[in-house]
């Protein structure tokens, strides 16, 4: 309490200061006259008096500035006069504080940038309560970790039988149509259980969730997202309640989502739903092999990861002895959400932030170096600083407070460069990433840019501030400058800093030409198909009148072919199940004389469903054989087509044709017949290599959702409007969206690796340039130095070229130095990484090779012109100014 | 004349307390002058340890400080104890008190030396 009480007293002393101190003048005047009075009272002359007054109280000035130091706070005063003292000097050289404040913004900017993107995809936890509950739960063959969906016998087996889970859940992703209102829309819809949504334990803002009762009765109900509820049906207030037109049949809205809520991805490619329903499991035993359901579990307090995953994969084991034909080679296994829904993005975030760190460094170097170089002619200054009593300390702090002062309005600068660069991010992530349209600068990002822009003061200030702090003052003040050794000292110091550089932005600018190299090599990767004038438009036939009705949709179909192809400008026209790039479905086969065994581990293959016009209209050449012809698929018997990877991987010696594949099921009910092999698709990504594949006609699946593939003349988009009509009038209920280019697919496909690739670019870049700028600075200070030197020894009959070389010769070696530490350092790195590239070794020597010679032209490029400087001194003037 | 001891700073208040206690407000150099009598002229109280040590205790609120008249018609800043002060004052004599008579004590010659 009197502490409190002391410090605003002494807070009010710093102000209004002339007042009180002419009060504390007169009141030691009269002090000091009573003292007098009372000396004259005992007899002694007026001389002696006064005399003996002073030497009594002791110094008159002392005293003052003992009561001074009482009165206000002499730390925060001090540093205030540092402050305005160390702005002063900033301002005296505008163009080396621009410099240092320019360096500084850079890298705090950039640190706090890429620190937000770290805290909202990493650290932030996921916006469900109690997440660390939350566990996402796979099927796998035994001695793996894949990432298999359950099924759904096994799914209400797990969820019986654990101990583990309050809540276990699973849900189904898939487009549906809503119509009645409006134009009809294509929606992502998520079937769920009713478990599901309560595992995930978000509360919907309006109205219910659904019932396991609603469920079990497939009852036909709906939760709304916010989104979809604000746009389609105008934000309805009374929307709970209403029946609106789901796949053409009625369904009533139960609940409203909260807004911003997102369902937990699964899988990376996953968009998200923006309608939750209840998803139709039958639990017949012929179920245990269709693989389809993600699970998402919630642990009961209490329950240890490991001791749930141990729960689980004992019922997995007891369901593979009770039904080894369809399960005994499912394990299972889980991952914690927060890992999952972060996985991916986790290692180039860290490697970004790592990048981003190292650029911090240099331009923390930059301003240590520029700040030693100012402080040079500043020595007669220190001395007299010094001389006059002050202490060590007190200078180390004046050029602390200078450094802060600098490193603040980097900071400053930094920040508002990070606001930007956000939001320049935000537009710029994929959107395939969890949390993305989170991220911004709030308070946490600003405390770590202030803590780093401190840290970054202090470290760039103490080298600095301890060499002016150890100067000789003697020397400075008779001779009018630093000794030799002294300068030296900071000249060996300086080039120790460019030389840190080098490394550091070799070590960036190497990662960058590899990520560089990656990203080319990906989208490089031959794709096999066409991506010019290809336009892909996906349509989804649902409904009572199409569903499991084989002749309906391919009626639909027939005619949209048909007047599609009647379009101008459209060369082909063609159907798929699937995607290039997109994933799909996968299943397994036996090929030729292969045995069914369900303990046998069979590769996955996938499939797709095509017309014959599909590999014409997607430019996939076809190698050998032919295409299907009309009535290729009857019951029990089909013409395939295969990929070049399955021909080759089965059938090595090239004589795929006429061979045959069938279920990987005891009775062989089936049986494709190769007619024809074609050139590669990737199918995931396009960093995963093309897996075997099959390709059965158009006509033997039953399925809603397929792309329309149209190999236009013309530029597609003038065709999306004909098209549209054309859909309308074969049926006015049917949506038509996702028009897209394969151009568009590709470009999905590359996105993070695009993102990832330019962000480290643009580091390498800025690093680059404060490398040239702290090459730059040290050679010109140097150089400035050395004037005599250099005049002696042109005097002395060294030629300009001689005195060139020395200057760019010791430029050279400082960045040589730095490259050979650097490549070290890279090689070092390598295994880290080396996770992150896609085509191109870590230790690739082109790259290392290209970017040390890029970083040698950096080093010439910044001695060029102190080099240039030193050459044309005038000898007879630089030897008569001593 | 024999040498003067310097006050020590942590005394210096419980004494310009004491000394207001006793003679009521005064100004610095009668506050000075009290204490060099009390102490039998055995110590010397500089200004430049007095006053920073009654701004401190003006600050922590122990005493009040006013502009007067001295006697002989001068301005002066007369200093006064306030009720937080004779508080204050109250408990660090107690304190003085206890602590006098600890180290007494082991100064004291003991009845077994005897």
């Amino acid at each position: 309490m009197k502490a409190i009480r002391a410090l605003l007293y002494r807070l009010s002393g710093l102000f209004d200061r002339q007042r009180k101190d002419r009060e504390l003048e007169e009141e030691l005047e009269s002090h000091l006259r009573m003292q007098i009075q009372d000396n004259i009272h005992a007899g002694m002359t007026p001389e002696q008096t006064r005399r003996d007054a002073l030497i009594k109280s002791g110094g008159l000035e002392l005293a003052k500035e003992a009561y001074r130091d009482r009165r206000g706070l002499p730390l925060l005063e001090t540093t205030m006069r540092d402050l305005r003292h160390a702005a002063r000097i900033l301002r005296r050289s505008p163009a080396f504080t621009a410099a240092a404040v320019f360096s500084l913004a850079l890298g705090i900017g950039a640190t706090a940038a890429i620190f937000s993107v770290q805290k909202t995809i990493l650290l932030a936890p996921l916006p469900y309560p109690e997440p660390d509950r939350l566990v996402a739960v796979w099927q796998t063959p035994p001695e793996e970790l894949a990432r298999q969906p359950l099924t759904s016998p096994d799914y209400f087996d797990y969820r019986e039988r654990n101990r583990s889970f309050e809540e276990l859940g699973v849900q189904a992703l898939r487009p549906v149509n809503l119509s009645g209102e409006g134009t009809p829309e294509r929606v992502l819809a998520s079937t769920c259980t009713a478990s599901f949504l309560r595992a995930v334990g978000i509360e919907p803002a309006m109205g219910r969730l659904f019932t396991d009762l609603e469920e079990a009765q497939r009852e036909r109900v709906v939760l709304l997202g916010h989104g979809l509820w604000k746009r389609r049906y105008g934000g309805d207030p009374g929307v709970v309640g209403r029946r609106i037109r789901v796949n053409r049949e009625a369904y009533i809205v139960v609940g409203v989502m909260p807004a911003g809520y997102q369902s937990p991805r699964v899988w990376k490619a996953d968009a998200s739903p923006e309608l939750w329903a209840p998803v139709q499991l039958l639990r017949a035993d012929s179920e245990r092999d269709s693989h389809w359901l993600a699970a998402i579990g919630r642990l009961k307090r209490g329950v240890s990861q490991r001791a749930a995953e141990e729960d689980i994969k004992g019922i997995a084991a007891a369901l593979a002895k009770q039904y080894p034909n369809s399960s005994a080679r499912v394990s299972a296994w889980m991952l914690p959400l927060k890992d999952l829904m972060a996985g991916d993005v986790r290692k180039p975030v860290w490697f970004l932030l790592a990048a981003v760190v190292a650029l911090l460094l240099i331009s923390c170097a930059n301003v240590a170096s520029i700040q030693l170089a100012r402080s040079n002619g500043r020595q007669s200054e220190v001395a007299i600083r010094a001389s006059l009593g002050a202490g060590r300390t007190r200078v180390v702090r004046l050029f602390l407070t200078e450094n802060l002062l600098l490193s603040g309005a980097g900071g400053a600068a930094g920040v508002a460069l990070a606001v930007w660069g956000v939001a320049t991010l935000r537009g710029m992530i994929p959107a395939t990433v969890e949390r993305a349209s989170a991220l911004r600068i709030d308070g946490w990002v600003l405390l770590f840019a202030i803590g780093v822009t401190m840290a970054s003061g202090l470290l760039s200030g103490l080298a600095p501030a301890l060499s002016a702090a150890r100067l000789d003052i003697n020397r400075v003040l008779r001779e009018g400058q630093g000794t030799l050794t002294a300068g030296r000292k900071r000249a060996r110091f300086q080039s120790a800093l460019v030389v840190a550089q080098f490394a550091l932005a070799l070590v960036i600018a190497n990662g960058a030409a590899l990520m560089m190299k990656s990203y080319l090599n990906a989208v490089g990767t031959p794709v096999g198909f066409d991506t010019v004038h290809t336009l892909a438009i996906s349509l989804t036939l649902e409904g009572s009148a199409y569903r499991g009705n084989v002749l309906a949709q391919a009626a639909f179909w027939n005619r949209l072919l048909e007047r599609v192809r009647a379009i101008p400008g459209v060369k082909e026209a063609g159907v798929t199940t699937k995607l290039p790039l997109e994933g799909g479905t996968n299943g397994s086969y036996l090929v030729e004389d292969e045995k069914y065994d369900p303990k046998a581990n069979r590769p996955l293959i996938e499939r797709s469903w095509v017309t014959p016009e599909y590999f014409g209209a997607m430019g996939v050449p076809l190698l050998a054989g032919r295409l299907f012809t009309p009535g290729s698929a009857t019951e029990g018997r089909s013409e395939i087509i295969v990929n070049r990877t399955f021909a080759q991987r089965y059938f090595p010696r090239g004589n795929a044709l006429d061979k045959r594949i069938y279920p990987n099921s005891p009775n062989r009910d089936w049986v494709g017949v190769i007619v024809g092999v074609v050139e590669d698709v990737p199918q995931w990504s396009l960093e995963i290599p093309p897996l075997p594949e099959v390709y059965q006609p158009f006509e033997s699946t039953v399925r809603a959702t397929r792309h329309l593939i149209i190999r236009a003349a013309a530029p597609p988009p003038t065709l999306s409007h004909a098209l549209r009509k054309i859909v309308a009038s074969i049926d006015p209920d049917q949506p038509v969206s996702g028009t897209r280019t394969m151009e568009d697919v590709l470009d999905g496909a590359g996105a993070r690796r695009r993102f990832n690739t330019v962000l480290i670019e643009i580091f390498a870049v800025l690093g680059l340039i404060m490398v040239i700028m702290g090459i730059y600075g040290v050679i010109s200070c140097w150089v400035a130095q050395s004037t005599r030197e250099f005049g002696i020894r042109m005097a002395l009959g060294a030629d300009r070229r001689r005195v060139v070389k020395m200057v760019v010769g010791r430029g050279a070696t400082m960045s040589a130095l730095g490259i050979l530490i650097g490549a070290a350092g890279s090689l070092a790195l390598s295994n880290i990484v080396g996770s992150m590239l896609y085509g191109v070794s870590p230790t690739n020597p082109v790259a290392i090779i290209g970017v040390a010679f890029l970083l040698l032209l950096i080093a010439l490029l910044g001695t060029a012109l102190p080099a240039l400087r030193a050459s044309s001194v005038d000898p007879v003037r630089t030897l008569r100014a001593r | 004349m024999t040498e003067k001891m310097d006050v020590w700073q942590g005394t210096l208040a419980l004494m310009v307390l004491k000394t207001l206690e006793t003679m009521g407000p005064l100004h610095g150099y009668g506050i000075a002058r009290r204490i060099e009598q009390t102490s039998g002229d055995l110590l010397a109280v500089r200004y430049g340890t007095l006053y920073p040590a009654l701004l401190k205790l003006v600050q922590e609120g122990s005493i009040s400080a006013k502009w007067g008249i001295s006697d002989n018609n001068r301005r002066a800043k007369y200093y006064a104890l306030t009720r937080a002060g004779k508080k204050q004052l109250e408990n660090e004599a107690r304190q003085w008190g206890k602590t006098t008579a600890i180290i007494a004590r082991f100064f004291a010659p003991s009845e077994q030396d005897l």
